[in-house]
């Protein structure tokens, strides 16, 4: 079974503009965390096949930091905030002052921190996901998992994709302007069933 | 230069020599690398989950039946049953949770379906919690295994 041939472009629309909606609250939380600017990209929806995710992906073997968030409630998935090594460096820095080495071997104090960031961001974009679609949606408990790029996301494809054979994933770039380039990509994977729901509370089944 | 075959997630590949096939991202999912080390055919598959009972769907995402498939193909391709041997790397726990075992079930299922198809593995690197992107060489019948290592360095390993 695939997505593919079962979305409309409307729908694709509506995917597009939740990711706006979250990523836009998910930015100012980080903003205020930091204080500094943050700015959003227009979120892209993509469909993929599992075999091909690896192709949508800029480097696959990138070391990378990684929150994931299950999202429990109405419309379980999963949310994760992935910030490139050198990104995840510069965010513990700003926070608390120091700039780790090396990313395999961070102490207790800065992967709490990391896990942090993508915690508040991922909560913050199922908080705005919730009140936009008044579907009762809950954070659970975040993990952290330094690892290449591609196998997280492949990862999560797998536990959300079920007997799918694709995958939809609603990709947001966020950067931080006034000082060094920091950019995190925030997504969303829904469960299938979930997709159903949302559409059909949007009018748009 | 050799041939070089990159194989996505639930899919597998079978190859003469000298072909090198590569697969990127393995997390809880495991690679399975098939060698006829004489004729010199080989076959990799990315299995994803253990198997599956229903036909209607992608077969080369499960261990039961996808390994069969594949091995099948080999000896279309004029492998013998007799020179094969096996190489698996992959099943990590990524995420450590409950209920994330799927990697562990993964190996469990690829070797329960190997050893009932007399394919003995000469060679494992799988389980821990790192994700693993490899290579298998057709003509010598090496699998170089890279990890994320300590340092931010990314460990090679030859199986």
């Amino acid at each position: 079974m695939k997505w593919k041939d079962q979305l409309s472009d409307m729908q694709l629309d509506v995917l597009k503009e939740i990711g706006n909606i979250g990523a836009g609250n998910a930015a100012t939380a980080l903003s205020n965390l930091i204080e500094k600017n943050v700015g959003i990209e227009v979120p892209k929806v993509h469909v993929v096949d599992l075999s091909d995710i690896y192709k949508v992906l800029n480097d696959p073997e990138e070391i990378s930091a990684s929150t994931i968030v299950p999202v429990k409630g109405d419309i379980p998935g999963k949310m994760l905030m992935i910030f490139d090594s050198e990104s995840a460096k510069e965010l513990i820095s700003f926070l608390i002052g120091q700039k780790p080495e090396d990313l395999t071997e961070l102490n207790e104090m800065q992967s709490s921190v990391l896990k942090e960031i993508g915690n508040i961001m991922c909560s913050s974009y199922i908080t705005a996901l919730s009140n936009f679609t008044s579907f009762f949606m809950e954070p659970d408990v975040p993990m952290l998992v330094i690892d290449m790029f591609g196998a997280v996301i492949a990862e999560t494809s797998i536990l959300a994709s079920e007997e799918y054979d694709d995958v939809i994933m609603v990709e947001n770039i966020l950067r931080i302007k006034n000082g060094k380039d920091v950019s995190g990509f925030l997504t969303l994977f829904p469960q299938h069933g979930s997709l159903k729901k949302l559409f059909s509370k949007l009018g748009i089944s | 230069m050799k041939n070089k075959i990159i194989i996505g997630i639930g899919e597998y590949a079978v190859a003469n020599n000298p072909t090198v096939l590569v697969t990127i991202g393995l997390g809880s999912c495991v690679g399975v690398c098939v060698r006829d080390k004489h004729n010199r055919i080989g076959g990799m598959i990315h299995v994803m989950l253990p198997e599956s009972k229903d036909n209607s769907k992608k077969m080369s995402k499960y261990a039961d039946p996808g390994i069969k498939l594949m091995i099948d193909e080999m000896i279309k391709k004029g492998a013998d049953v007799q020179n094969f041997e096996a190489k698996i790397a992959g099943g990590a726990s990524m995420f450590q949770a409950k209920g994330f075992d799927i990697g562990e079930r993964n190996v469990k299922k690829v070797k329960e379906v190997l050893r009932a198809l007399h394919i003995s593995i000469v060679a494992e690197d799988t389980g821990k919690n790192r994700a693993r992107s490899i290579e298998f060489h057709i003509d010598t019948g090496d699998l170089f295994v890279k990890k994320v290592g300590g340092k931010e360095k990314v460990e090679l390993i030859k199986l």
